[in-house]
């Protein structure tokens, strides 16, 4: 942070000043003994190796006075002075976490799961500097991830990328009790503010799409191996137009004419390729596979059924 | 009280006001003579008193420019430390305010930008706006003023229509527009170019509350957004009241709830969804 001072420094500045401002610098980054405080100042020649400690309690005393809580050197804190509250704090407004949340929607609307880990921990970081205890509820509030455990998920990350199988606690939408599963993480997927995991269960000896939200804790990690075949649903449609939506990266647009676009999608279950299907309203047409095509009317059909009765 | 527990250094106090006020914002000298004498029983801030506790601070490390005449801190060793990362999603976040947000949210976007300046240890990169942010402006004027607007689009069309609202889906920005009174939407990346006429419409835009019932699995998992209440809910089922959420964007999320979700007011978006549902079997030559 700081050069050592030169004679023809000193006589520019304000000696007792500058300690003020390294003394509230140092407490900002960590919790500090008056001697690591002592040595330091010492090293940057803000004083001598004969002057009294006292000076800085004096220190400590002036910023005090200016507003910062500094807490007692006692055996609590391992005679460490903590700084918790100082007036230099980031001046954040609601208005603009506000501001902060409409620009991030439009970014986490169409985003990835990196980013928006990436995302949650800067709001985190941003959030220490603000003494505002509502706005810093409401920059907690933002992140997409704010009720997810990131420390899961980041370790889910790395799962995928090492095949190794997990033993897990999960509960499935609508059951009361967790039961244990055994899974092979493959990819994590973030859609509709949710954080998916994508994997294959090995007891079901099929692919599974499980809702991160709802795993309890991992109960064991074991190497695995990359050979699992996983059976995806593969559909191919005819889309008059994206309207408000857009090409996802498991889809493929195999042909363009003027009419509109064929298009090859490959989604991890039935279940999310109906709903993206659904989702395109009258734009859309299945044209295969005819089992899927098949499921898609019937289920038009009961949805029909609801407005016509 | 020991004597020294309320022992203080007065100058150390003034360096730190110094900083404080500079905190808040650009001051000439003069300005910070006043600003800072302000609170004082008596004068104590002049020129030289202040040009030495501002040399204190860029001793410690705080970069303070003197910029037409006025001082302003530009980084701060200690504060927030931003990462090369960080910069990127701040960076993000301002291409996005620069070129698809309207001039108000770009002034609050800076007045952040440059409170984390001041309180962070590097500085962030500005971009200039383009057409969308252009765009969005006129857009903006255009529905304060009640006056209509003509579309001109990439494919050379142009398109005369009243301005409803800005919306954002999927991370793009779609101009919310009345059009042979149907609602339109229209991506702005399809744009080239947006005219606010002279003539002025007259229209009621009182957006409906969509009521609507979830079913099943569905109903016990759903997350409610932030434009929706709960109006009842039971076993099984949840009753929600939606309210400003575009249609085209609403009907879409809804059908992906399939048979577990029905739409109950208004009779019109009942009646529309069931004219969808029937285009999709028609489709599949099934009406």
């Amino acid at each position: 942070m700081l050069k050592t001072a030169d004679k023809t420094e000193l006589n520019q500045i304000s000696l007792t000043g500058a300690r003020a401002l390294v003394l509230i610098g140092l407490l900002m980054e960590a919790p500090r003994t008056l001697d690591e405080i002592r040595n330091i100042f010492i090293e940057l020649k803000l004083m001598e190796d004969t002057n009294s400690s006292d000076i800085l309690r004096i220190d400590l005393n002036t910023l005090r006075t200016m507003g910062c809580e500094i807490s007692r050197a006692s055996a609590k804190t391992k005679f460490r002075y903590v700084l918790k509250k100082h007036p230099f704090m980031l001046g954040i407004t609601s208005e603009e976490i506000g501001n902060l949340k409409k620009i991030y929607k439009k970014i986490k609307d169409n985003s990835n799961l990196l980013l928006m880990l990436k995302y949650d921990e800067f709001f985190k970081k941003l959030a220490v500097y603000i003494d505002d205890e509502n706005v810093k509820e409401e920059l907690y509030g933002i992140s997409v991830l704010k009720n997810y455990q990131t420390d899961l998920i980041n370790e889910l990350i790395k799962d995928c990328r090492q095949n190794r199988i997990l033993k897990l606690l999960y509960k499935s939408a609508g059951s009361k009790d967790y039961t244990e599963k055994e899974i092979t993480p493959l990819r994590l997927v973030y859609r509709n503010d949710k954080v998916y995991l994508c994997g294959y269960d090995h007891s079901k000896k099929e692919s599974v799409v499980l809702n991160i939200a709802r795993i309890k804790s991992i109960l064991s990690r074991i190497a695995g191996n990359d050979d699992i075949e996983v059976k995806t649903t593969k559909i191919k449609f005819f889309l008059k137009s994206f309207g408000i939506s857009e090409i996802q990266e498991n889809e493929t647009i195999v042909e363009k004419s003027e009419k509109g676009f064929l298009i090859e999608g490959n989604y991890y279950n039935d279940f999310w390729a109906m709903q993206r299907i659904l989702s395109f309203g009258s734009d859309c047409t299945v044209i295969e596979p005819e089992d899927f095509k098949e499921k898609i009317i019937q289920k038009i059909k009961s949805m029909r059924e609801i407005y016509h009765e | 009280m020991s004597k020294l527990s309320i022992k203080k250094n007065l100058s150390s106090i003034q360096v730190l006001k110094t900083l404080q006020i500079l905190l808040q914002g650009n001051f000439s000298m003069s300005e910070l003579v006043i600003k800072l004498n302000k609170n004082e029983p008596e004068p104590v801030f002049n020129n030289s008193v202040i040009s030495k506790y501002i040399n204190t601070c860029r001793f410690c490390g705080i970069d303070i420019p003197k910029i037409h005449n006025k001082y302003f801190i530009a980084s701060m060793p200690f504060g927030l430390e931003l990462t090369t990362g960080d910069i990127n999603l701040l960076e993000n976040l301002q291409n996005i305010v620069r070129t698809e947000m309207s001039q108000k949210c770009n002034k609050i976007f800076d007045t952040f930008i440059d409170k984390l300046n001041r309180y962070s240890n590097k500085k962030i990169v500005r971009i200039e706006k383009d057409n969308k942010k252009v765009f969005s402006e006129l857009f903006e004027n255009a529905v304060s003023d009640k006056r209509k607007i003509r579309l001109m689009f990439k494919n050379r069309a142009e398109m005369e229509c009243i301005p409803l609202k800005i919306q954002d889906n999927q991370g793009k920005t779609f101009f919310n527009v009345l059009y042979k009174n149907k609602e339109r939407m229209i991506w702005a990346g399809r744009l080239s170019g947006m005219e606010v006429l002279s003539e002025k419409f007259v229209h009621n835009f009182n957006e409906p509350s969509v009521v609507f019932v979830l079913k099943g699995k569905l109903a016990e998992r759903y997350t409610l957004r932030e434009n929706e209440q709960i109006m009842s809910s039971s076993l099984n089922e949840l009753t929600i009241s939606n309210k400003g959420e575009n249609k085209e964007i609403l009907f879409a999320r809804l059908l992906r709830y399939d048979d577990k979700c029905e739409i109950k007011y208004p009779h019109s978006y009942r009646e529309e969804m069931a004219q969808l549902l029937d285009n999709m079997l028609r489709n599949y030559g099934e009406v």
